[in-house]
């Protein structure tokens, strides 16, 4: 993060809580209820202990009555009892809600964000850049919405401790110190009251003051970006040898010296490191002094509570109950200011993490439905656009203009980011141009409702991605789907063969990800299977992107004579370095650098010697040449 | 759950961990001493303030005294509390950099132990182990100072009270020992019981981190718009957390009931501590003072007892974490790491497998079948063959990362198991198609070293590998990192431009071998021809090896072995192989035809 961001206000950070505490209750209702109520349960058992033994301590100090002395014990023991088992009821509804609602909440609000934004919002380095920042605080410090739950838990806690302690802490004023103690009954004069009272609050203001100044230093921006960037380091080359793909290069090239080198060089939390200066330093001499104000405050309570018994006032057991109550009472408001001082620390991150979810989607979203047309005559035109992708200066297309009709078959072809997969991008409206127009049927493509006009394209993505879920599932996109359709395009795709030896049909699970069961596919496979969904979405346009790099001959020259099956009626556009492939196409779309160089068949763009095409079939074709 | 014998006793788990601390942060184990003595201060202190100063209450003792004795606990409070939390603050780092140590050490041994371990379920396992028990703050490498620490205080402490409260009636210490060790029991069994369900537990904590990864992954994200499986995953999302909710169901169940009988073993303990205490108190005057120091060291003892048991199973547990760790240190390995041949000086290197099988761990039939074959001397060999015909398998033979399951690697004569493995593997110079990219910069990924570089040849390399346009494009050159796995600065390359920076890696190392598997299949027909036109520059006095699907390549190779099945179907040159007509020849008619003129299709 550059500089120093500003401090944000007491007010506005409760404002960020409240809102996170809304959306996350929202997400996982009845969990925050029940936490409360734990909490408040829990919260009034050392009260209710240290009433009833305070009234056992003052009848053995005094009047020693057998009967009175076993009341209170019973009263004790059951009260107890049933306080217990409350809060077991309690904290069992807690539990259960609590392993879920990490799954059900926090990273929920995350998933529906990733699964609605845009997907050029997705690609940007901010939007890797905030989340892998949200993530690595929500790691590293609970920091953000994690601690949410923490600070209610903590807030009902000190609120119901204060209410209780002020219910034990009355008798204290309420009685008086006898005429005959002579100068000790000053401590009932309101000066010795306000004296005392503004001992506590010192202390207890001053508690919450210094550990704020702690966690200014230890959680402070520049400290989580150490340890943020510590955290990094030690999970990229901590656990360098995890990743299997690894393997052959750590060895070949000895990478275990350079991990070590990384990871012993940047040390945030070793012995030496950032943090624990902060610990033997400023950080670690405020924390403890912090900590400690309250046994200083627990000796001039004892002090005034055991003046006034000594002088007369109230008996034995009441010190017990008194000191407990105005040290409990103080540790509750200390409570109170430490969460209040925790949402000041906490709010940057959640005010982060708001930035990231409430992220707009700038893409307009159109209305117009695409006609659902039998006869599949849909034209497409890019007119005059030109895009650049976020944050670069580089046109990864320049005033492209191309204009197709439906059922043609289309190849396209170029160097490495000469745009061709850009040029996809734009036509599924990935990505908006920025330059210039895309129209489908002579509209506007923006002026379709986004999900409508996806419905027109199918695309098997050079990097499509399977998951680890039933066949059929995945030919489909849903868990409930038509058999027929999906057996008829697996079919279609090639893989009836490989059909047969699946254990469960349909039903058999890919990839082991999900469970032992699974069956893993080879890359030739799984492209057939991503071909099958897109035959299944029985879309008037497919696109194939690069779909051959991985196989050998023998599977190309398959796909490559399924190719016209395929396609059918379809509009088919085929991307690949292989320019074999252009061969069975109707016609050419060259590209270099962000432009369409030349359009047109094979053989007329072979005639062409200057041109781009020449040179790239040359580059391969040469070594095919008859001998 | 199955008992689980370990490897290693508490004790030499124990000494580990001492070796490590003595080794990394003496200061660990100075400071969980410290912090030991000055928690049983503060217990000692916690139990005779309210009794000490209520005796002087009670007894109206003179003013001066009372308040002596509130100032004197109060001052000795505050002390210990403010160097306790200081001691406690101060461990976290030198705990942190103990635990770093052993994750270092390792990866290292993962990074270096013999290829088929790296493979192997038992030995992947294990690592897992090794890695959970090293993955944070709270696992057995760090806690454990924790848990010594505890184990100190409780014990401690509870030898302090021994002494202090011989008076006490040993019944009321039966009881007290009697309640505790039930109630610890009790746990310790359910603690067992939901050990043995962890396994079932941790796939459903896999299956729900797998989805949530691919719903918030970059490379899914496409396929989610385009064919709309924004609803599947929400669907497989929920019904994954639904199940996931009826299993733990019953843990929960459990635990209610273990709550509810530690409510009732405190009941009792409790009810005969009262009973007893107040009959002394009734019977024999016991003042109320007294009444309350006794019922404190009751819920004292309860306490230690129970520190003490808890203790000791945690460090059972970590124990047996601590000894897979060792385990796994202590891995034996199959390569020869130590010792060995020296590897001789040579002009020339030549490659041979002699009748070598082989077959992967657990499969059916062999992979390579009783090959014969001789690289020799700077030759230039390529190997064509479909998927799945064993050609993958062949170099990682070649390079020494298997051993042949039947006959031998011999370079220039000698079997490979007699060098060491490390040495043998400095001799190549590959390309992987499965490759490891570090987070670092551009010129240490072209020379794989920190510094010490030649940055004239890496520049060289780069520049000979196609690279020197991209790289010049960077504003921070060849210094800026590499992916932004650690520097969110670092520079994201395409396929093609990080399949070209391995192969200006190899070009560096400059190996007398040259491995290079399917190194264009993610370049562009002028890029792919490019790296053709300087392959005779870049393998001039190696012996290299070229795996390809694209046959073109070949044509550059002195001979070409076309596998089949594992076994050597052809070999020759390009030009013998077409006139033979056999697969080799079918197969670059089948991936030239679209490249002749004047057919149609």
């Amino acid at each position: 993060m550059a500089g120093k961001e500003e401090r944000i206000p007491l007010r506005e950070a409760i404002r960020l809580h409240k809102r996170a505490f809304l959306m996350l209750h929202g997400y996982c209702p009845g969990f925050f209820l029940f936490i409360a109520l734990k909490a408040v349960a829990s919260s009034v058992i050392p009260y209710v202990t240290v009433f009833f033994s305070a009234r056992i301590i003052d009848e053995l100090a005094g009047l020693r009555r057998p009967d009175a002395l076993w009341q209170w014990v019973l009263a004790t023991l059951l009260t107890d009892a049933a306080l217990g088992l409350l809060s077991a009821v309690l904290g069992k509804q807690v539990n259960a809600r609590s392993e879920l609602y990490n799954w059900r909440s926090i990273h929920q609000c995350f998933t529906e964000h990733f699964l609605t934004m845009d997907y050029a919002n997705m690609e940007t380095r901010e939007t890797n850049d905030q989340y892998a920042q949200i993530m690595q605080n929500m790691q590293w410090g609970g920091l953000g919405l994690p601690r949410v739950r923490s600070i209610f838990e903590a807030l009902v806690r000190a609120v119901i401790g204060i209410l209780g302690a002020l219910a034990l802490t009355a008798g204290l004023l309420m009685t008086r110190v006898p005429e005959s103690a002579g100068v000790l009954t000053a401590l009932d004069h309101p000066a010795a009251l306000i004296a005392l009272l503004l001992i506590i609050t010192a202390m207890v203001t001053a508690a919450p003051l210094l550990s704020a100044r702690v966690g200014f230093y230890t959680q402070s921006e520049a400290m989580a970006d150490k340890a943020r960037k510590g955290n990094r380091i030690f999970s990229a080359y901590g656990f360098l040898a995890g990743d299997q793909h690894r393997a052959l290069d750590i060895r070949m090239y000895r990478q275990e010296k350079l991990a070590r080198h990384y990871m012993s060089s940047d040390k945030v939390f070793g012995k030496d490191g950032a943090m624990a200066r902060l610990c033997r330093g400023k950080a670690g001499v405020l924390e403890s002094t912090s900590a400690s104000l309250s046994s200083l405050m627990t000796g001039v309570v004892y002090a005034y509570v055991c003046l006034k018994a000594w002088s007369g006032a109230f008996g034995v057991g009441a010190v017990t109950q008194y000191v407990s109550a105005v040290t409990a009472l103080a540790g509750s408001a200390t409570g109170l200011f430490e969460q209040l001082a925790g949402m000041l620390s906490n709010a940057p991150f959640l005010k982060l993490t708001f930035d990231f979810l409430d992220q707009p989607n700038a893409m307009y979203q159109g209305s117009l439905t695409t006609e659902k047309r039998a006869d599949r005559q849909y034209d497409v035109e890019f007119r005059d656009v030109s895009f650049r992708y976020p944050g670069s200066e580089r046109y990864a297309l320049r005033h492209t203009s191309v204009k197709f009709k439906v059922g043609q078959r289309l190849a396209v072809v170029g160097e490495n980011g000469s745009g061709k997969t850009t040029f996809i991008k734009l036509l599924c409206r990935l990505y908006d141009p920025e330059d210039g127009q895309i129209l489908l049927n002579g509209i506007d493509i923006r002026k379709y409702d986004p999900k409508d006009y996806r419905q027109v394209f199918s695309v098997v993505f050079q990097d499509f991605q399977l998951l680890s879920q039933p066949l059929g599932a995945n030919v489909a996109g849903c868990a409930h789907y038509d058999r027929e359709r999906a057996l008829n395009s697996l079919q279609d795709a090639g893989f009836a063969n490989r059909l047969k030896e699946m254990p469960e049909d349909l039903d058999t699970q890919l990839y082991r990800d999900f469970g032992e069961e699974g069956v893993n596919v080879s890359g030739g496979e799984a492209q057939k299977i991503a071909i099958a969904r897109a035959l299944y979405k029985d879309a008037p346009f497919i696109v194939l992107d690069e779909p051959t790099a991985a196989l050998d001959p023998m599977a190309e020259a398959e796909i490559y004579a399924q190719f016209s099956q395929i396609s059918g009626d379809r509009t088919a556009i085929y991307i690949s370095h292989r320019l074999s492939s252009c061969r069975f196409c109707d016609e050419i779309l060259v590209f270099d650098e962000g432009r369409v160089v030349q359009r047109g068949d094979h053989d007329s763009l072979l005639r062409d010697q200057s041109g781009k095409y020449y040179q790239l079939w040359h580059a391969q074709a040469q070594y095919y040449a008859q001998q | 759950m199955k008992k689980e014998k370990s490897a290693y006793s508490l004790s030499q788990n124990l000494r580990f961990m001492l070796r490590y601390a003595c080794r990394y942060a003496r200061r660990v184990l100075v400071l969980a001493a410290l912090l030991s003595a000055l928690q049983i201060a503060a217990n000692l202190v916690q139990l005779f303030i309210a009794p000490e100063i209520l005796r002087r209450v009670e007894t109206a003792a003179p003013l001066r005294e009372l308040l002596g004795t509130i100032g004197t606990f109060t001052a000795a409070l505050w002390a210990i509390s403010w160097l306790t939390r200081y001691v406690d603050a101060n461990t976290l780092c030198g705990g942190i950099e103990v635990r770093s140590a052993i994750v270092m050490d390792i990866n290292e041994k993962a990074c270096t132990t013999s290829y088929p371990n790296t493979l192997d379920p038992a030995v992947m396992k294990l690592k897992e182990k090794a890695d959970d028990a090293t993955g944070s703050n709270q696992e057995a490498t760090e806690a454990i100072w924790r848990t010594l620490t505890s184990l100190t205080t409780n014990v401690g402490c509870f030898v302090i009270y021994l002494i202090l409260l011989k008076d006490l009636d040993p019944f009321l210490m039966l009881v007290v020992l009697a309640t505790t060790v039930l109630g610890f029991f009790l746990h310790r069994q359910v603690q067992r019981w939901r050990d043995s369900r962890w396994e079932q537990k941790a796939k459903y904590h896999k299956r729900m981190n797998y989805i949530l990864n691919k719903a918030h992954s970059i490379e899914l994200a496409k396929d989610i718009r385009i064919f709309g499986l924004a609803d599947w995953i929400r669907q497989i999302q929920d019904s994954t957390l639904t199940l996931y909710s009826a299993f733990i169901e019953r843990e929960h169940l459990v635990d209610l009931a273990v709550s509810a009988a530690d409510v009732a073993l405190s009941l009792a303990r409790n009810g005969i501590a009262y009973f007893y205490l107040l009959r002394m108190a009734l019977g024999e005057g016991l003042p109320a003072s007294q009444f309350l120091l006794y019922f404190g060291a009751v819920s004292g003892f309860t306490a230690w007892v129970t520190g003490i048991l808890d203790k000791c199973f945690e460090l059972h547990r970590f124990s047996l974490d601590i000894g897979r760790v060792q385990q796994y240190l202590n891995l034996s390995e199959p390569f020869r790491f130590e010792g060995g041949r020296p590897i001789p000086n040579a002009q020339g290197w030549e490659l041979r497998l002699e009748r070598v099988t082989f077959r992967y761990p657990g499969a059916e039939k062999d992979t390579i079948r009783g090959l014969d074959l001789t690289i020799h001397p700077g030759e230039k060999l390529a190997i064509v063959g479909l998927n799945g015909a064993g050609k993958t398998t062949l170099v990682k033979l070649l390079c020494g990362f298997y051993d042949p399951t039947e006959g031998r690697v011999l370079l220039n004569g000698i079997d490979i198991r007699e060098f060491n493995r490390q040495e043998y593997y400095a001799l190549f110079s590959a390309v992987f198609q499965e490759y490891s990219l570090l987070a670092v910069t551009v010129a240490q990924s072209v020379a794989q070293q920190v510094d010490g570089f030649d940055r004239e040849r890496v520049a060289d390399c780069l520049d000979k590998a196609g690279l020197t346009k991209a790289v010049g494009e960077l504003s921070m050159g060849v210094d800026a990192h590499v992916g932004r796995q650690v520097y969110l600065d670092g520079v994201l390359f395409s396929g093609g431009q990080t399949q070209r920076l391995m192969l200006a890696r190899a070009l560096y190392k400059d190996g007398p071998l040259l491995i290079l598997d399917e190194p264009t299949a993610a370049l562009d027909p002028l890029a792919e021809n490019d790296i053709y036109m300087k392959y005779n520059e870049m393998t001039r006095g190696k012996t290299s090896v070229f795996i390809s699907h694209r046959l073109a390549s070949t044509r550059f190779c002195d001979r070409i072995v076309f596998l089949r099945d594992g076994m050597i179907a052809e070999e020759g040159t390009h030009e013998t192989l077409l006139r033979q007509g056999g697969g080799y020849a079918e197969l670059f008619e089948v991936q030239s035809r679209y490249y002749r003129e004047g057919r149609d299709f």
